[in-house]
């Protein structure tokens, strides 16, 4: 198992990371929010639009659960993520807008990226870096 | 889009530098060697607003690799706390 570090990158007060998205139509290098209290990875609409997808009438409804209430999207299977070192192929992720103050991000990468590519991540705030591990 | 073949590659300091506080589409964006934002890249557009430069990767050639960054410093509304 082979330890990859990454210094913090913050936006404002957010942690941020520089996640490639593979899709139908290129692949798009985006920021994203960690964020490992939403269970999913969320991508905005541009930002899926961006990389060939899109709403369609074949597109699963999703309930959403946020801080603020409730609220809809969508999910779509892209065609692969990369970020932090590790990848993943055929991610699903979930499609909606976040508000208007988070404006620079293109998403969140939630914790089911690290869950299904078995990565371990460690935040050292002292070293002021990103750690990540996966099984080999 | 016009032809983007001849944009020539510019590091990140040097896009920031030329395209001040605007979201650029960057073709072929190189990764910071740290792993973290943009080295560089080669821009073929720019605009004030994100949406506008979102929208004009739809119109970059199929397979195309690419990245929008800002070239500003991002400010967070005062007072704000994020809770995701």
């Amino acid at each position: 198992m082979s330890l990859k570090h990454f210094p913090l990158e913050y936006s404002g007060t957010l942690i941020t990371v520089s996640v490639t998205l593979h899709g139908r139509s290129g692949s798009f290098v985006g920021k994203l929010a960690l964020d490992t209290a939403s269970n999913r990875t969320i991508l905005t609409p541009p930002a899926l639009l961006a990389i060939g997808h899109t709403y369609s009438p074949s597109s699963k409804k999703l309930s959403v659960t946020t801080g603020s209430g409730r609220d809809s999207a969508f999910e779509e299977y892209i065609n692969g993520i990369e970020a932090l070192g590790i990848a993943a192929n055929r991610f699903n992720v979930v499609c909606k807008p976040l508000p208007l103050p988070l404006y620079f991000l293109d998403g969140l990468l939630g914790l089911d990226f690290f869950q299904k590519t078995k990565a371990s991540i460690c935040l050292d705030f002292e070293k002021a870096n990103i750690s990540t591990s996966k099984p080999s | 889009m016009k032809n983007t073949e001849n944009v020539p590659y510019m590091s990140f300091r040097e896009i920031k530098k030329k395209y001040p506080d605007s979201w650029v589409l960057l073709l072929d964006p190189k990764p910071h060697p740290t792993g973290m934002g943009y080295y560089g890249g080669r821009p073929v557009y720019k605009h004030k607003e994100k949406m506008k430069a979102m929208e004009k990767a739809s119109e970059l050639p199929k397979g195309s690799f690419f990245g929008v960054a800002y070239t500003g410093e991002i400010k967070m509304p005062k007072n704000t706390v994020i809770c995701l």
